[in-house]
């Protein structure tokens, strides 16, 4: 055990100048599944944007090779060395995420939209330090996490979840619900696949399991009725249609509307009489239904399954704890960011403010993916070390009780 | 381990995929089709067409109310609030700049000197919009005035509806904000539609000022502009009737006919169109129901036309007509049309002429209808006080005419008239209530008007022979001097009774003429209170006869009852109740129409309507009919009965000692009431107690003087030609507060008749010789 633990945020798993030298770039590896399933989405996604606002398609491109430069640079340097920025990139983002709810703050600068104060103005965009927090987030647990079984004890097991709550209150307050709720699944993955102990994890989902319903008195009425409104519509009940449900009742319409075959041009017309809002934003899932019906949807799940499966992989071939870690990760923040924005096009999860990654306009959300997709191809590229053939994160059966 | 447990997460995300996609699966093939439907749906853009609403006619086939097309001249609110003005001062003042200097001149300027341009050029902009509203005074011929008023109350208006919507999204927003709700879209800011629409200024434009306005119009197209309108025109707002004053009483006949102007005899009547729709119609009739559905006559805008009170209500669905539409499907092209349904015509029974010359004999001008001295009478030649000061004016009072063979109604009037109750003084007005439509809606105790229903009841119940005679004793209790009197029994008239006076029992025929109070004492004992109770209800008193006029609220806060009256009878357990509690003098006042009663002038007019049919009930209406109506119920009256009573109310009227026989004047001579040549009339007098009249004449509120001892006067018969000897039209009258009934009512009753003749209802060729 102390072998194993004697690692340290300085001197972490012999991160010297010198072997990083040593290590040899692995070209052949699955992170480039998730790049080719990005492209492609980000292609699909800027086609979808055209279908409803051909100008923003434009802006789209742009922001896209902005990602794909940012994709770069984060897969450039070795990931272990970025490690020593962690604490760095997090305060800074924790910074960030205070400053945009500190009331002083002059309005040009975080300019309240209905009330919700996430953005920084920047002049030529929009900085949305949520989306910046993801990354930051997944970077900083990984590198908590990767000093071998601290973790399997009660209190170690505890500390990252008391942690994340830091990020998570911030930006509930500002508020956006829908991105505070990818940090703790996220988390949870990064426990799982770093051997946390199954009883202990099994207590979370059990806390999670009573919490949740239990939590609905607690709601705010707004947030009530959207849950109502959820369950009515999954019952295929359609009396909230015409308020509290009018969105996602609309975005399901125009998915059904697609069918098999998609209704090609006359989508945009229907989605513009229909009526949709957001549908270049967190509907476009809908748009892409509609466009290019069943096929379109699946061939968007699968990208997404794809590039998902393409960062797991990456954790795969990985024997660095640090890489794996920062892998599952960022695999796990965007499917949770998948699988929340199109449960909630498709009914079955309540709508929040939810990007789809790389299909969404917008260029926080697209440069972020596009980091992350950087840093997994970063992680895949670099061999482990041949002198340290340690097994990382496996533990004796016998303690798995 | 790690291994493992990363193949795990990547099949649980795989499973969550799957799950993902049965529900896109569902979506698009199980429930594609009709998702697409609906997504198409929405793809049709429709455009109403307007309807027009049904005229109303009366009997005779004259328009009543109808829909005209007319042009209004119409301004836009800011044009009325002077903003338009200062926006065109400030294109003045940027085409100044640019002529002058380019367009890099006018941008150049700052704020303070586009100000200062602006305000030199505003005095030229206000004198534009002057000569603007000069041109349509000069055009329409609309007192400037008058403009200046009606476009206060345009400002005024809209400012209180701007206010209004103003607190109510603060409120929202508030709302919002505390619920923290910030995914809802926050409420709409900045003007209201009203401050950016246009409002009609002058309505009903002459045709050439219609020309010349609209070429102004287009000089100015976002100051004002002509526009099409649809109104409600009532031809018959306005009557003049000639009244012939050779057949007045004596104190005010003259040799002579007078012209009165009547407005709007028919007004309460038809009612009003209104041009918002509340909540409650769009709940009542959605153009477009919850679950999608379309109906095209129902109400979709809040400015659409609908009826409000009146006819123009209770026929709102017929008269409304079905708006057309044409729908239009963007994608595909396709264009459906449905043409505008007009209204239905509605045929009133009511008669117009007969209508207006009735409202005529109310006018203050006539002399009918206000206190007059033969109402209170003369005891030894000395005038008896009046039960209302002269200075009281019109007296309210209503008519009800009824044919006996079809139940229409053939004129219904209420006094005082609105007009009539705008000249009031403020003390009188405030007592006047001209927005009560009396005929159905007044509800009056019957008094002795009820005893020929009484008998017939009693005869019908089996409880009285039809020519049984009964004794007037002078008090119906023998023990009990001062209750349940014969009104006879008085110590003006030396504490006589009718059995006195006659040397024996009576007979229906004198109870009913005289009037005597212990005959029918004694038939509702006969009775009891659950029978009398039970055949007052089928001559029709405590309920509603649904002629239309329905029960309904004023606006959306008041909740006023308007229209068709039931009246009050108690529940016959409620008046057992009363007997065993000791009370013995309640149940027997029914026989004499006092107690717990009170009906309209339309029940009273109906019930007589049976008695003249044998029996036979037909509910009255106020729509044409277009010959005979089948009964909807048979009273088993024995004939005998019937014929009885008939000879009773003949004799009422024509039998020196019957009480609607004669007006006894100062002088101590009689004249007749009802004696006119060639027709018949079987009538009733009676004379019920009416509540205090509360008077505030310095207007602070609280009442100053109250007059009691008040009574209203009855007369109710039916009426038909000597010859025949039929009864044709059954007539009530009240007059109220006016006193004794043959007195008050008793000449309103022959005006009536009279009228009746005079449209040709009634032939007066003489009788022919037996």
């Amino acid at each position: 055990m102390s072998s194993l633990g004697a690692l340290t945020w300085d001197a972490g798993d012999g991160v010297e100048a010198g072997s990083l030298r040593r290590s040899r770039l692995r070209w052949l590896n699955p992170a480039w599944l998730m790049v080719l399933a990005g492209l492609a989405l980000t292609a699909f996604g800027i086609l979808a944007i055209a279908t409803t606002e051909p100008e923003l398609a434009s802006r789209q491109a742009a922001y896209a090779v902005v990602g794909l430069l940012a994709g770069a640079i984060a897969a450039w340097p070795d990931y272990r060395r970025l490690r020593r920025f962690t604490p760095l990139l997090a305060g800074g983002c924790l910074f960030l995420l205070v400053f945009v709810l500190v009331p002083a703050v002059p309005e040009w600068l975080v300019r309240p939209r209905n009330g919700a104060r996430r953005w920084i103005n920047l002049g030529f965009t929009d900085l949305q330090p949520s989306e910046l927090a993801k990354v930051a987030y997944v970077l900083a647990a990984a590198a908590w996490l990767r000093i071998d079984g601290e973790h399997r004890r009660l209190l170690g097991f505890a500390k990252p979840f008391l942690l994340t709550l830091v990020p998570v209150g911030l930006i509930l307050l500002e508020p956006d619900l829908g991105t505070s709720l990818l940090f703790m699944p996220t988390l949870f993955a990064l426990l799982w696949t770093s051997g946390a102990r199954k009883r202990h994890l099994a207590a979370v989902v059990l806390a999670a399991v009573v919490a949740v319903p239990a939590s609905y008195p607690l709601l705010k009425p707004h947030q009530k009725a959207r849950v109502d409104a959820l369950l009515a519509q999954i019952e295929g009940d359609r009396r909230y249609e015409q308020d509290i449900g009018y969105q996602s009742a609309r975005a399901m319409d125009l998915v059904g509307a697609g069918g098999v075959e998609g209704r090609g041009e006359e989508a945009a017309m229907l989605i513009r009489h229909n009526h949709l809002p957001e549908s270049h934003n967190d509907m476009v899932f809908a748009v892409i239904a509609c466009r290019w019906g069943l096929w379109g949807g699946a061939v968007t799940m699968g990208l997404l399954g794809v590039a998902v499966i393409g960062a797991l992989g990456a954790a795969w071939v990985s024997r660095d704890a640090y890489g794996r870690l920062l892998a599952v990760g960022i695999a796990t923040m965007l499917a949770g960011q998948a699988v929340v924005n199109i449960a909630m096009t498709i009914g079955l999860a309540p709508v929040t403010g939810m990007t789809l990654p790389f299909v969404s306009f917008g260029g926080s959300s697209l440069v972020t993916t596009w980091a992350m997709v950087g840093l997994v191809v970063n992680v895949a590229l670099r061999r482990p070390p041949s002198l340290a053939p340690r097994r990382i994160f496996e533990f004796p059966a016998e303690e798995e009780r | 381990m790690f291994h493992r447990r990363l193949l795990l997460l990547g099949a649980g995300f795989l499973a969550v995929l799957v799950v993902l996609s049965s529900q896109l699966v569902r979506l698009s093939v199980v429930e594609g089709a009709e998702r697409l439907d609906e997504a198409m749906r929405r793809l049709d853009r429709a455009e109403f067409l307007p309807t027009v609403r049904g005229s109303i006619l009366d009997r005779r086939g004259r328009v009543l109310a109808e829909d005209r097309a007319h042009r209004d001249l119409a301004a836009n609110f800011e044009f009325i609030s002077g903003v338009w003005a200062v926006r065109e001062a400030g294109d003045a003042a940027r085409r100044r700049a640019i002529s002058q200097g380019g367009r890099a001149a006018w941008a150049a300027l700052d704020g303070e000197a586009r100000q200062a341009a602006i305000l030199a050029e505003l005095p030229e902009a206000d004198a534009e919009a002057d000569r603007i509203w000069d041109a349509i005074v000069a055009a329409t011929g609309v007192d400037r005035r008058e403009l200046e008023s009606r476009l206060d109350a345009i400002r005024a208006g809209v400012h209180r509806k701007a206010l209004a919507v103003s607190d109510r999204r603060v409120a929202i927003e508030a709302e919002r904000l505390a619920a923290g709700d910030v995914d809802r879209p926050p409420p709409p800011q900045g003007p209201i539609r009203e401050q950016k629409a246009f409002h009609v200024v002058v309505e009903d434009l002459d045709p050439l000022a219609s020309i010349e306005l609209e070429r102004l119009a287009e000089a100015h197209p976002e100051a004002i502009e002509v526009r099409h309108a649809i109104g409600r025109e009532h031809p018959w707002a306005a009557a003049a009737v000639a009244v012939d004053r050779r057949s007045l009483p004596s104190p005010i006949r003259r040799d002579d006919s007078i012209e009165i102007e009547v407005a709007d005899p028919l007004g309460l009547l038809l009612g009003s169109v209104g041009e918002e729709v509340w909540a409650e119609d769009l709940a009542r009739r959605p153009l477009r129901a919850a679950d999608g559905s379309l109906d095209l006559g129902g109400y979709a805008r809040a400015d659409e036309r609908i009826g409000r009170s009146g006819v123009e209500a209770a026929f709102e669905d017929r008269l409304r007509g079905r708006r057309g539409l044409v729908r239009r499907n963007l994608q595909s092209g396709e264009i459906e049309r449905i043409d505008a349904t007009r209204g239905e015509d509605l045929e009133l029974s009511i008669d117009a002429a007969l209508q207006a010359r009735l409202a005529a004999v109310f006018d203050p001008g006539v002399g009918l209808a206000v206190p007059q001295q033969w109402h209170a009478g003369w005891t030894r030649g000395e005038p008896n006080p009046l039960a209302l000061p002269r200075e009281w004016g019109s007296l309210g009072g209503a008519v009800v005419v009824l044919d006996v063979r079809t139940g229409e109604i053939l004129a219904a009037v209420s006094a005082p008239g609105e007009a009539q109750a705008d000249a009031m003084p403020p003390w009188r007005r405030d007592v006047a209530s001209p927005l009560v439509m009396r005929p159905f809606e007044g509800v009056y105790p019957p008094g002795s008007i009820l005893k020929p229903i009484v008998y017939a009841s009693a005869v019908a119940a089996g409880a009285h022979p039809a020519d049984g005679a009964i004794e007037c004793t002078g008090h119906f209790f023998p023990n009990l001097e001062n209750v349940a009197r014969c009104w006879i029994y008085r110590e003006r008239f030396g504490l006589t009774t009718h059995t006195a006076q006659l040397g024996g029992p009576l007979g229906i025929e004198e109870a009913i003429a005289r009037s005597c109070n212990i005959y029918f004492y004694e038939l509702a004992r006969r009775l009891g209170p659950a029978r009398t109770i039970e055949w007052l209800r089928r001559f029709g008193l405590d309920r509603r006869f649904g002629i239309g006029l329905g029960w309904r609220t004023d606006a959306a806060g008041d909740s006023r009852p308007r229209g068709e009256h039931a009246g009050f009878l108690p529940e016959p357990e409620e008046l057992a109740a009363t007997v065993r509690g000791g009370d013995r003098v309640t149940p027997v006042l029914l026989g004499i129409g006092q107690g717990p009663v009170a009906w309209t002038p339309l029940q009273a007019a109906n019930a007589y309507a049976i008695l003249a049919r044998g029996g036979d009930v037909l509910e009255p209406t106020l729509l044409r009919t277009r010959g005979e109506r089948v009964a909807s119920e048979r009273l088993e009256i024995p004939r005998d009965a019937v014929l009885r009573s008939l000879e009773g109310l003949r004799r009422a009227v024509a039998d020196p000692v019957g009480t609607g026989h004669h007006l006894t004047l100062a002088d101590g001579t009689r004249e007749p009431l009802l004696e006119i040549p060639g027709i018949r009339v079987w009538g009733k007098t009676g004379t019920a107690q009416a509540p205090p009249v509360r008077i505030d004449r310095d207007g602070d509120g609280t009442a100053d003087e109250s007059i009691g001892d008040l009574e209203h006067a009855w007369f109710v018969g039916l009426v038909g030609e000597a010859r025949t000897g039929e009864p044709r039209y059954a007539i009530a009258t009240i007059l109220e507060h006016a006193g004794s009934g043959g007195r008050a009512a008793g000449p309103l009753a022959a005006a009536v008749v009279r009228a009746l003749v005079a449209e040709g209802y009634l032939d007066a060729t003489p009788e022919p010789a037996p």
